[in-house]
């Protein structure tokens, strides 16, 4: 070695008033990164919130009037939005944990794992608490896009030739027949002969309605089961007012607002 | 009157923020052992490798303050050393070029020598009979390999040193080292150094 690094480093040091920088700027840093673990956390927590929501709201006996198993059924209800929401803030929880003080010493897959685990634990406890129904609900009565792509999932109810049918009544015709205009816009006749009443519902113009029965014919639809169009896990939305009827919900097709999932106490 | 060669390295650095000149026996144990390490990973020139020497210990006194004190200094400095060259090599925008350059002169000799010496290099590369032909085949492999084997069998660290310096899992680094040992002794083939680091 040519001249003494030691002298020439500290002259440097001395010379560009080299000092060395506040323990407070990397108390900082460190701090930022644990906040934004933390909060890639709750996010997280809050999309599998309303993740747990949904599918525990999801018509699970439909799997056997459809004849589909419990796993294929999970891809058609799989709430795919709050899921990438999820892997997304997994990513980030990920991503600042590993710049924290001694976060990368920990195996890649056990960061990941633990990230999933813990945002589905605070998930549960967001669910629990009904702060997952209350986020739910401030974004269907808020946002049209997310409204709109909530309602894709609901697809799997405008299937008259797999039994299945939803709508909204446009005439009361008679305590056996009602009027129903799906979705799509197509009028049907619904026989009602020993028809269950989920939710208990009455027949009401405008009620929004799902249908279980089978085709018989082109406008005719025989009901076996009726069902609101937002189960009982919906109960505070509408007590409170703020439901998809008042909101940007107001139709499945985005057009005005009806009397979604209007249920009687 | 304080010795300070008597003192840990840890104790060094708490004092160097009170009395800069203290650095300086913080720079004396950890300079041979840098500029060795500088050599060993990268083809650079003697005066780049002072000049990323002297850069290095710049980095360690400003950073000072951010010394994770459960961490050993030695892995802390090897740390900002591994930065460095990284840096280095994306600065001169040579990335691979420099890293795959043949060597000559100078530092060519002070690395091979570096390789031969007793204290720090593993039984199997003292037996070698080729050192500048261990030194080729090491020079063709990637970086991350390159370091991996130098931090492993030339600066005898443990895994969890490595794991430490590289900031990554010690079962990612077990891995690396695989890796590495594989594909040097693919290389050492060509030069017929099979036994080696085995």
């Amino acid at each position: 070695m040519k001249g003494d690094i030691g002298k020439q480093v500290l002259e440097k040091i001395e010379r560009e008033r080299v000092r060395p920088y506040s323990k407070w700027r990397f108390v900082f840093r460190r701090s930022v990164m644990w906040g934004l673990f933390v909060l890639s956390l709750i996010l997280g927590s809050l999309a599998s919130g309303v993740m747990i929501f949904q599918l525990t709201h999801a018509d699970w006996d439909l799997c056997h009037h459809l004849h589909m198993g419990y796993v294929t059924f999970l891809f058609h209800v799989l709430p795919y939005f709050w899921l990438a929401f999820l892997v997304g803030f997994t990513a980030f929880a990920y991503f600042y944990f590993r710049r924290t003080e001694r976060g990368y010493r920990y195996p890649t897959v056990w960061l990941i794992s633990g990230s999933v685990f813990l945002s589905l634990i605070g998930g549960g406890i967001a669910y629990k608490v009904d702060l997952a129904e209350r986020l739910e609900v401030i974004l269907r009565s808020n946002v049209s896009i997310y409204c709109r792509m909530q309602e894709m999932r609901s697809r799997i109810w405008v299937a008259p030739e797999k039994g299945l049918l939803a709508g909204e009544i446009v005439d009361v015709q008679s305590a056996n027949k009602i009027r129903l205009k799906d979705f799509k816009g197509h009028t049907w006749q619904i026989e009602l002969k020993d028809t269950l009443w989920r939710g208990r519902l009455k027949a009401t113009k405008g009620l929004k309605i799902k249908v279980i029965g089978r085709m018989e014919g082109r406008n005719v639809f025989v009901a076996k089961e009726i069902r609101p169009w937002q189960g009982h896990g919906w109960r505070r939305f509408f007590r409170h007012g703020s439901g998809p009827g008042r909101g940007r919900c107001g139709r499945p097709d985005g057009k005005s607002p009806g009397r979604w999932g209007h249920e009687q106490k | 009157m304080v010795d300070y060669q008597e003192l840990s390295d840890e104790e060094l650095v708490k004092k160097s923020l009170d009395d800069r000149e203290v650095f300086y026996y913080l720079i004396k144990r950890y300079e041979s052992k840098l500029m060795r390490y500088i050599n060993r990973i990268a083809s650079v020139t003697h005066e780049e490798a002072e000049d990323l020497l002297q850069e290095i210990f710049i980095k360690a006194y400003r950073h000072l303050n951010g010394f994770d004190q459960r961490l050993k200094f030695s892995s802390w400095v090897y740390r900002i050393a591994h930065n460095e060259v990284i840096n280095f090599a994306k600065k001169r925008k040579r990335g691979t070029a420099l890293i795959h350059a043949s060597n000559n002169g100078d530092t060519d000799n002070m690395v091979l020598d570096n390789l031969a010496g007793e204290d720090d290099v593993h039984g199997n590369f003292v037996a070698m009979e080729s050192r500048e032909q261990v030194w080729q085949a090491l020079m063709e492999l990637p970086l991350k390999y390159r370091e991996v084997l130098v931090l492993k069998f030339f600066e005898n660290k443990s895994y969890r040193e490595m794991s430490d310096i590289l900031r990554k899992p010690e079962g990612t680094v077990a891995t690396l080292v695989n890796r590495a040992k594989k594909k040097f002794l693919k290389i050492a083939s060509k030069y017929q150094l099979e036994g080696i680091l085995q």
